[in-house]
């Protein structure tokens, strides 16, 4: 049934196509709509009615008007009273640059081996509503605060470049606090086709950094520029930063000055961040005192050469390295090409860079050849020359190196491998070999054990151990069993009474603190001159028995005053300054102290 | 007093046949010189090797490192240096020597991995004699000063500063006494002597057998862990053959296998493997 219907239809197209070839080819052109206010669109639309081939059409300019390259190309067939009828329709879409009446001219076309005329087409752009008038306002507010709010700016520390120079240039992104950017979602490109730049690494980020008031986080980047193209050719860069704003996309405040940063809510939107637009100037190098071994570095450069020994047997490789270091074009550098007499054979370079891997302008340039000695005897290794171009002097230089001495041991003589039989990866057993060190001529420190010793399980350690915990314990047991009990029993009620003079103290109770003294100083005079009844010696009697036992009168007037003022302060009624009390105990300290040695 | 005057001079002509008999091993080790210097490497290796059965020095393992390495047999150079080493870990030459020998032998990535200096094997006494001290030393010290009260801080604080310090010490004490029990049950994979090429490929087998297929390829000078048990013995196991079969595994545990007994030798004289060795000796 399908395929009936499918090939009806077929014929019915097919038939029609022969009807409308008889017909006439008409072209129309018009706006749609013809008019419009300037900041909206039109469709600028050419229907040819009458053939199905596709011309090809191009408007003419019109001034202030822009019609895209493009055109959108609608094709149908119908029945126009039992007629059939085949059009093209092709749309372009034209953008009005200001207000004004336009015409589209008439002009001509080729359709179908036809010269044809399509007809002219108005179209009227009035002025733009107040509406439309504040939006615009608006949207020229945005971005100039958008560019105040994060931008880009480039630095070179060179006014212009040479074609072929690097200079280590930097890119600041600055970022205003308030603005909620969440991310950088792309790094500074660069725009501008007569430059090239290295990798841009990670961002050094500094903060608070204020300018115009304003505070911003600025992510710096190092970059090395190179110039490429010679001419002033402009130089820019650009970045995209994420930043949030609020959910609705059609409100005013969608704008992320009027965000609402908490709590995570609304939407990432991306934003372009571009730098000025600046031109630099790319010179061509000069041609006039080129080296003819010059090989484009662009730079200030110092040159080393060493080599890993002097003395060698024959055919044992030497390691020479050249080493360049300065500042330029480390990355556009080649390796030095190195010409010596018929006497080594040279292999490829190694490269190796010491500095800043990213922007490699700075630093040291390391290139290793490994050369090989054709003959015995003593050769050298000549001076070579390196030439470059300073850009700050704007003049070339050549720097020689220093000569190198190099004594070849006769051994066996150098063959070259030949291609089908590639060197074997380990040489002979008779070829020249470095012991690796000197044959001991002493037997050294012989020892009779070869094992890793655990000391945990050496008597020695276990047995010291044993001895001191036994020594230390003997002590101690010794110690408590030769106290006296009536000794033991006095030292114990000395810490009770200690004890009791700390809380007194703390609870600002002077009459306590008094009595435990007195208690406290008659205990250590009874301790110290072995008197078994302390509780009964009243003041005069322990001071008389300090006084027999040898203790200086100073020591002996002390313990009375200090005695003295407990018994007024416990049993005269006499008022003591809770404040004294620190002090007062401090003395009564230092004077037992005494009293015991 | 005639006995008493006797007795020592009886004892000391008891000991004099066990003084003779005892041979000095710088004799021997001046011998396997001469035979070095004539240029008799192989008879040279012999001698220093009948050396090392008993005595041990650094200089005795340098010069059989430097044999070994002259005949290319960098595996078993491996081995001596790394025993000299552990006799002198100061000789700078012997460092350099190993490190050529490795990078011959191309076995640098399966090398063991190096402690710090101070937590080697080699500091483990150091390390416990400083426990000792501070522990012995603390408690003395407290045991004076906080009754006292002569401490400049409270006893808390000076009981905290002890255990920290006991802390940091039972730890490095502990770390050491790890790299020794690695040491001790380290081994170098070994060419066998009698072969030529010196290209030898030692497969590490699934299982104890010759027939069985290999988990991973060894090369002469890798560095390798016996397995141990539960009791702290080297995993063996006894073919019918009477080939004793050994399970090791890579410093990073990832490759584990079996290798015979002549494939390898053992860095330290690890007591128990020579012990197993034995009682399998024995048995067969």
């Amino acid at each position: 049934m399908l395929r009936q219907i499918l090939r009806a239809f077929s014929s019915i197209l097919v038939g029609a196509s022969f009807v409308v070839q008889a017909e006439e080819i008409r072209i129309e052109a018009f706006f749609e709509p013809s008019t419009i206010p300037l900041s909206h669109s039109s469709s600028y639309r050419i229907v040819v009615n009458g053939t199905q081939k596709v011309p090809l059409l191009s408007p003419p300019a019109v001034p202030g008007l822009e019609f895209s390259s493009n055109p959108q190309t609608l094709r149908s067939a119908s029945w126009i009273n039992g007629v059939a009828s085949v059009k093209l329709e092709f749309i372009f879409r034209a953008t009005p640059k200001r207000s004004g009446r336009f015409e589209v001219p008439e002009w001509p076309a080729k359709i179908d081996n036809q010269s044809l005329s399509v007809p002219s087409a108005r179209l009227v752009v009035g002025e733009p509503s107040p509406q439309q008038l504040i939006r615009q306002k608006e949207e020229k507010d945005q971005q100039e605060k958008l560019k105040s709010a994060a931008f880009l700016e480039f630095s070179s520390p060179r006014p212009f470049l040479f074609e072929g120079e690097s200079a280590e240039a930097t890119v600041r992104l600055f970022l205003w606090d308030r603005l909620p950017v969440t991310r950088i979602d792309q790094a500074p490109l660069k725009r501008g086709e007569a430059f090239s730049v290295s990798e841009l690494g990670q961002p050094s980020e500094q903060r608070n950094v204020v300018r115009e008031n304003k505070s911003y986080s600025v992510f710096t980047w190092k970059v090395g520029l190179t110039g490429a193209i010679p001419g002033t050719k402009p130089l820019g860069f650009t970045s995209v930063i994420a930043v949030r704003v609020k959910e609705r996309r059609d409100s005013l405040f969608s704008n992320p000055f009027f965000n609402d940063p908490f709590f995570g809510f609304g939407r990432e939107t991306p934003i372009e961040v571009t730098s000025d637009e600046t031109s630099m100037e790319v010179r061509p190098l000069p041609t006039e005192g080129r080296p003819s071994d010059f090989n484009g570095a662009i730079g200030n450069f110092e040159v080393v050469t060493g080599i890993d020994t002097n003395l060698v047997s024959l055919g044992d490789p030497v390691r020479l390295t050249y080493s360049i270091r300065g500042a330029g074009n480390f990355s556009a550098m080649p390796a030095p090409t190195i010409k010596l007499s018929d006497s080594f054979k040279i292999g490829p370079p190694n490269f190796k860079f010491t500095g800043d891997e990213l922007t490699k302008h700075k630093g040291t340039q390391d290139f290793e050849y490994v050369l090989t000695p054709l003959k015995s005897g003593s050769l050298e290794i000549p001076s070579l020359s390196f030439s470059f171009f300073d850009p700050v002097r704007e003049k070339y230089f050549s720097r020689l190196t220093n000569p190198h001495p190099l004594l070849v041991e006769p051994g066996e003589s150098w063959n070259a491998p030949k291609s089908e039989n590639p060197a074997p990866a380990r040489s002979p057993a008779t070829s020249s070999r470095r012991i690796p060190s000197q044959m001991k001529l002493e037997g050294g420190d012989w020892t009779e054990t070869f094992a890793v010793e655990n000391p945990l399980r050496s008597i020695v350690f276990w047995a010291s151990h044993c001895s001191i915990l036994l020594a230390f314990s003997a002590t101690v047991f010794l110690r408590s069993r030769n106290l006296d009990p009536l000794v033991r029993s006095k030292l114990q009620k000395e810490r009770i009474l200690d004890a009791k003079l700390r809380n007194s103290i703390r609870h600002k109770d002077a009459y306590g603190f008094y009595q435990a003294l007195r208690r406290r100083i008659r205990l250590r005079i009874g301790l110290a001159c072995k008197c078994d009844n302390v509780s009964a010696l009243s003041r005069f009697e322990a001071v008389e028995l300090l006084r027999q036992n040898g203790y200086s009168e100073e020591l002996v007037r002390k313990t009375d005053e200090l005695l003295g003022a407990c018994e007024n302060s416990a049993y005269g009624g006499v008022d003591a300054e809770v404040n004294e009390l620190e002090p007062i105990l401090l003395q009564a300290r230092s004077i037992l102290k005494k009293i015991r040695s | 007093m005639k006995l008493s005057m006797l007795a020592p001079a009886i004892l000391l002509s008891s000991a004099i046949p066990f003084l003779s008999i005892a041979q000095s091993p710088e004799e021997d080790f001046a011998r396997a010189l001469q035979l070095e210097a004539s240029g008799n490497p192989e008879n040279a290796i012999d001698a220093y090797e009948r050396i090392s059965l008993k005595h041990h020095s650094s200089n005795l393992y340098a010069n059989l490192g430097n044999l070994y390495f002259q005949k290319e047999d960098y595996g078993r150079a491996i081995l001596y240096f790394r025993k000299a080493l552990w006799l002198d870990p100061d000789d700078r030459e012997l460092s350099d020597s190993l490190a050529e020998a490795n990078l011959r032998s191309g076995a640098v990535e399966n090398q063991s991995p190096r402690p710090n200096r101070f937590l080697s094997a080699h500091f483990q006494a150091h390390w416990l004699v400083a426990t000792s001290l501070v522990f012995w030393f603390g408690i003395l010290l407290g045991a004076y000063l906080i009754p006292q009260r002569l401490t400049p801080f409270s006893g808390t604080g000076y009981g905290l500063l002890w255990i920290l310090s006991l802390g940091f010490l039972i730890w490095g004490f502990a770390q050491s006494q790890a790299a020794g029990k690695r040491l001790s049950r380290e081994i170098v994979i070994l060419s066998p002597k009698n072969d030529s090429e010196r290209e030898t490929i030692i497969g590490l087998r699934r299982f104890p057998g010759e027939g069985s297929s290999c988990n991973a390829q060894l090369k002469p000078g890798d560095s390798m862990l016996v397995v141990l048990d539960d009791s702290e013995n080297p995993r063996i196991h006894q073919s019918p053959e009477k080939t004793l079969w050994f399970l090791v595994q890579s410093h990073s545990g990832v490759e584990r296998g079996w290798i015979k007994r002549d494939e390898f030798e053992s860095v330290m004289s690890f007591v128990r493997l020579d012990q197993n060795d034995l009682e399998a000796s024995k048995s067969n």
